[in-house]
Order: C-alpha cells, then sequence, then structure tokens
C-alpha cells in the first residue's frame, strides 16, 4: 500500500518499524518533532510544508514539500492530538467525580469536615474538555481534508519509567497512585473516538493493553532508546516520552490489519 | 442659588452638546480600586462581563472555582467556569444572592432543588452549570456541598464583591420560601402549581435581601467592599400580567432605586452606572443588539471605560467612538410648557453654548 506518514517526532517510532519491516508498504514521511499547525497548508487535497524548518526537515528525508495526498491508498497520522499529559494536565487540580479519587472526594464533600483540597469536576465536563481539544487538533483537522482514509496513531502514553523518577511527574504518579489510570485511559480514548468517528474514512488505533501498565502508561521495555526522527539518532536514556521500534512494530501490526478491514464511517456504516 | 455653582454635568443640555455627553463625570467612585485588589463578580447575565473585564487588568479577579487547566474556553463557558467567581451561575434577584450566602455558611442543601430531568439530576440552584446534569443523587449534594464551601471561603479572600441586580421577578418553593434562578420544569424539575409561586419582589423586599446579604459578607470579612450594578438586560418575557416592557422598567427600576438608596447611606457600597450608560437616551439604542435585549461589546466596552477610567491606577480600557450626532434646533413639535427647563440657565455660559 501506498501509505503517508504525517506527524510529529512519533512518527519515528513507525519509520524505524517499517524499515525493518516493510511488508511491501510504500511510506511517505511528511514529519517533524513538533509539528504545528503553522508549520502545514492542506487544499483540496493538496498538502503543502510552508515552515522553512519543515521544509528543511523534509529535503533531508528525501521527502517533497507539496504531496497530492490523492496519490495515497491511506494516511497515517502520527501524535497531534492530545496526549496523556493534557489528559492528566486537566485533571489537575481538580477531583473527577467518577474516577476512583473522584468516588473519595465525593464522599469527603459530604461530610462535614473541611472537604475536598481540590474542586470536583463531573467526568462530562473532564470529557466535553478533552473532545473539544482533539476536534481542535491538528490530528483532526488534517483528518477532516484528508481524500482518502485516515488512521490516527495517538502519541503512547508515557513509559512507566517514570514512576522511579523521584520529583519528576508528580501528577502522573499521583494518577497511578490513586488508581485513576484506567479511567484517564478510557476517557482519552473516547475523546479520540469521540472525534474521529464522526469524520469519514477516519478511525484511531488505540494502544493496547497489553503495552501498557497501570493502564494509562506505557511498559518501559516499549519505550526505551526510542528512535529520533533525525536519521540515526536515539532519544535521551531518561526520555519516557517517545516509544521505540518494539512498540512502532506493534503498532504497524495493528494498522495493518485496521488498514485491510473497511473503515467505518458515518456514510459507511 | 443652588444649581448656579453646579458642574456641566449636571445639567442636560451641555451633556447633550458633548461628544460623549460626559461620560467621565458619571461615576466618581468611593471606593478606589487599586492594582492587585482582589475583586469577587456575581449577578446576572451581564456581570459576565465583570469578570471577564476584571480578568484582563491589573485587579485580580477571584476564581473560587477555577476552570481546569486546558479546558477550553467554549467548554468552559458552557459549564460555568469563568463567568463569575463561582460556578454559582446567574444569580439574578437579591433573595437569590442571600440565599446563597446563607446556604453556604454551613454548606446548607434544600431537598426542593434536588431536580430530575430524566435519567440525571439537575441542580435547581444552579441548573445550568452542569449541561449534562449529575448522575446521581449523591454526586449532585457533594457538588453542591463543595461549591457552598468555596463560596464561603471566597469571600474571607475579597477585596471587592461587584454583584450586578437583575431581576425582581422570580419563582420560590411555596412552603419553604426557596428561590429559584429558573422556573422549575425548564431546566430540570417539575412546575407544579400548587408548589411553586411567582414572586415579584418591590423595593422592600429587595432591599432587605441585599441588606441582609451585605451585612452577612460584611460578619465574614469586615473590611469587604460592595460595588453595584444593575443589568440593563431587558426582561426575556415577565410572569407578572404586565407588558415586557413595563414590567421591565418596574424590575430595573426598583433594583436602581436599592442600589441607589444602600450606595447613598453606606461608604463602603457605590453604584457604578453601567445601566445609565447602556439604557440611556444619549445613546438611544446603539448599546443594544438588534433583538434591542442583549448588549453589544461596543456597550460592554463604553461601560467598562468608564468603571475604569475612574480608577487611574488601574489604567484604562479604550473607549469606543461615541460622538453624539451633533443636536439640531429643529424638534418635531412644541415643547412642553415646563418650568424644569428654566434650571438650564444656570448652567455655566460656556456650557450652555
Amino acid at each position: 500500500m501506498r501509505l503517508c506518514l504525517i506527524g510529529d517526532s512519533h512518527a519515528a517510532m513507525l519509520i524505524a518499524a517499517h524499515r525493518a519491516d516493510p511488508a511491501g508498504d510504500a511510506l511517505t514521511i511528511f514529519a517533524k518533532p513538533g509539528l504545528a499547525a503553522s508549520d502545514i497548508a492542506v487544499e483540496d487535497g493538496i498538502l503543502r510544508a510552508v515552515s522553512e524548518d519543515l521544509c528543511k526537515r523534509l529535503d533531508g528525508m528525501g521527502t517533497s514539500d507539496r504531496l497530492d495526498l490523492r496519490d495515497f491508498d491511506a494516511i497515517v497520522i502520527a501524535g497531534l492530538v492530545p496526549s496523556a499529559f493534557a489528559a492528566v494536565r486537566l485533571q489537575q487540580g481538580h477531583a473527577v467525580s467518577g474516577w476512583p479519587s473522584g468516588a473519595r472526594a465525593l464522599a469527603r464533600a459530604l461530610t462535614d469536615g473541611p472537604g475536598t483540597p481540590r474542586p470536583l469536576m463531573t467526568r462530562s465536563a473532564y470529557r466535553a474538555a478533552l473532545v473539544a481539544l482533539t476536534k481542535s487538533s491538528l490530528g483532526a483537522t488534517l483528518a477532516r481534508s484528508a481524500p482518502c482514509p485516515v488512521l490516527l496513531v495517538p502519541q503512547p502514553f508515557p513509559s512507566d519509567a517514570l514512576l522511579q523518577m523521584e520529583g519528576k511527574y508528580p501528577v502522573f504518579r499521583r494518577v497511578v497512585r490513586n488508581g485513576d489510570g484506567a479511567a484517564l485511559a478510557e476517557d482519552l480514548h473516547a475523546a479520540y473516538n469521540s472525534v474521529f468517528r464522526k469524520i469519514d474514512g477516519a478511525s484511531c488505533l488505540l494502544q493496547s493493553t497489553d503495552t501498557r501498565s497501570h493502564d494509562c502508561l506505557t511498559r518501559a521495555d516499549l519505550m526505551r532508546a526510542g528512535p529520533r526522527l533525525a536519521e540515526g539518532g536515539r532519544q535521551e536514556s531518561d526520555d519516557i516520552l517517545h516509544g521505540n521500534a518494539t512498540l512502532g512494530a506493534v503498532l504497524w501490526a495493528g494498522l495493518r490489519q485496521r488498514l485491510r478491514t473497511p473503515v467505518e464511517t458515518t456514510s459507511n456504516p | 442659588m443652588p444649581y448656579s455653582a453646579l458642574p456641566p454635568q449636571a445639567f442636560w443640555k451641555p451633556c447633550r452638546a458633548a461628544g460623549d455627553f460626559h461620560l467621565d463625570a458619571l461615576y466618581t467612585p468611593k471606593v478606589a480600586l487599586r492594582p492587585g485588589m482582589r475583586i469577587a463578580t456575581a449577578g446576572s447575565c451581564f456581570a459576565q462581563n465583570i469578570a471577564t473585564y476584571v480578568r484582563a487588568s491589573a485587579l485580580e479577579l477571584v476564581e473560587a472555582e477555577p476552570a481546569p487547566a486546558l479546558m477550553p474556553p467554549e467548554v468552559a463557558r458552557r459549564y460555568g467556569y469563568g463567568l463569575f467567581s463561582a460556578r454559582y451561575g446567574n444569580i439574578y434577584t437579591a433573595r437569590q444572592l442571600r440565599q446563597l450566602l446563607e446556604d453556604a455558611e454551613d454548606a446548607q442543601l434544600h431537598e426542593e432543588a434536588l431536580w430530575r430531568r430524566g435519567d440525571v439530576w439537575v441542580d435547581g440552584l444552579r441548573p445550568n452549570v452542569e449541561p449534562d446534569g449529575f448522575t446521581s443523587e449523591e454526586e449532585l449534594c457533594a457538588f453542591r456541598r463543595d461549591h457552598l464551601r468555596r463560596v464561603r471561603a471566597m469571600f474571607d479572600t475579597t477585596d471587592v464583591f461587584v454583584f450586578t441586580l437583575g431581576l425582581t421577578e422570580c419563582w420560590a418553593d411555596r412552603d419553604s420560601g426557596l428561590v429559584y434562578p429558573s422556573v422549575p420544569g425548564v431546566l430540570g424539575g417539575r412546575f407544579d402549581p400548587e408548589r411553586h409561586v411567582f414572586v415579584n419582589q418591590g423595593f422592600a423586599e429587595v432591599h432587605e435581601d441585599l441588606t441582609e446579604a451585605i451585612a452577612r459578607l460584611r460578619r465574614w470579612n469586615p473590611r469587604i467592599k460592595v460595588l453595584l450594578t444593575v443589568s440593563p438586560v431587558p426582561l426575556t418575557a415577565t410572569a407578572s400580567g404586565a407588558h415586557v416592557l413595563a414590567a421591565t422598567t418596574y424590575s430595573k427600576s426598583v433594583l436602581r432605586a436599592v442600589a441607589g438608596d444602600l450606595a447613598a447611606l453606606d461608604a463602603g457600597i457605590d453604584y457604578v452606572p453601567s445601566y445609565e450608560i447602556i439604557t440611556g437616551t444619549p445613546f438611544g439604542a446603539r448599546f443594544y443588539n438588534d433583538n434591542l435585549r442583549t448588549v453589544t461589546s461596543e456597550g460592554v466596552a463604553t461601560v467598562m471605560s468608564v468603571f475604569f477610567g475612574a480608577h487611574p491606577e488601574l489604567g484604562g480600557v479604550p473607549r469606543p467612538d461615541l460622538a453624539l450626532p451633533s443636536a439640531t434646533s429643529r424638534q418635531d413639535r412644541q415643547d412642553d410648557i415646563c418650568e424644569e427647563a428654566l434650571l438650564e440657565a444656570f448652567a455655566a455660559p460656556e456650557a450652555r453654548a
């Protein structure tokens, strides 16, 4: 299949895995770390790089700065939607009712004691915010303007190595400690699905549970020594954000299975 | 003569002749605002604008229930975040404010305000802040108690409370007297004519409710100052039996009179004349949208330019171009005989021109 991979630094794990096993798929890469809306323009199925930085990156990868997306069988979007970090940040100052920690906060609010340290937030409000963030993301914008099927591969959950990093990522650790990981992942995935299922030809490849730990983290072995977009580069040893080629291969397996399945769309139920 | 030493803004004709009706002289604050002062806001729909401008100013908006980080503004608004200093929704009446403060003192719940809407539960005292409702009665009660605690706590650290009076009309529970911000049955609950009664407050009732509310605030925080405004937004509908225009005039007149009376007699209470700016004849209906009800952003900006312009330390808010059409001598009919018009002669000569 002719595939166009559009994404940020999280495209690197897919590129590495594809190089190891192309399986007959031709991959065109249109990516740069931190890819933003200001880097690109899409009109009538034509994707153009408009920032100097992106043009330079594409040149280095041998990709044209102008792609006709109709030339591809499918587009894979890597990253470019709110990540677990956004989901964590969104609840950082609140207690989400319906989550395990929220249930405890609810019980506390009903007592005559001093109440909850963090204000309560309904799960409905939390999900509405995630949906709105996803809807306005670059990933969703691209999917809406794509002339062919689109598969979203969101940024992976961060490595569970963060649990060993004293003083760093305290809110993530709190989510895990409170037993909120499953609820967080469920709400984030629900937001992706809610937005992408309404876009004709688009679907999401959500991270499978066997690649995760504590529901909202990724097993460290799948995140260690992740590749960079720059040729031959490796992420820092303490990087917890990027998946490696092994995770990329797992995702490719899912991608290929999905690409061989007719995409469920609103017009093709 | 008592009128001879008065400034130009005391006379209609020189105000009419001025390009902006001497708006800068309309508001002379008793309560001086300085950068960093903590401002809490509440009131009817129009008061939402105050929070927006305060947030953008050198003042500090008290946010007892802030929007979650990263929550997009349109979602935050839909869920009642950021509209006021807490998620109480619109507080249209003085009775509603008094009731909220009473409830906040001891985190009191009211069985008659635990509404149902289909499968969900609705807080009858702020029915619009959770558009999807609560999943259970327990969740609703927990959220309400959490809200009340935060409302109570926010006044401990508030320097100035800005309250916008909106309506005199409301619906109440016949037995308990509890008032609702909207008639039961619209956003939740069920209207029961045996139980729910229409109330249209008069001067004495509004005065008493507002006085009691402010007294409670001062018991909590003796240093707190109060700024009162009256919403210029007309009633959407009246249940009084009167024409909506007459009902609006009655409601706003009562609220304006109460605000004026309280401000006149209390050094810690001030009145900000947003109502006059928007509804006054000098600017016709130019500050209203086509529905002649909601206020344009130009109108809001004009109010805020007068408000912030009167507090020089806060920096200003740009005033929209308000040039009034020049007055002509042509009139479409003969003036009524009006002795009061003789007072025009006392305006300073340069102002009379």
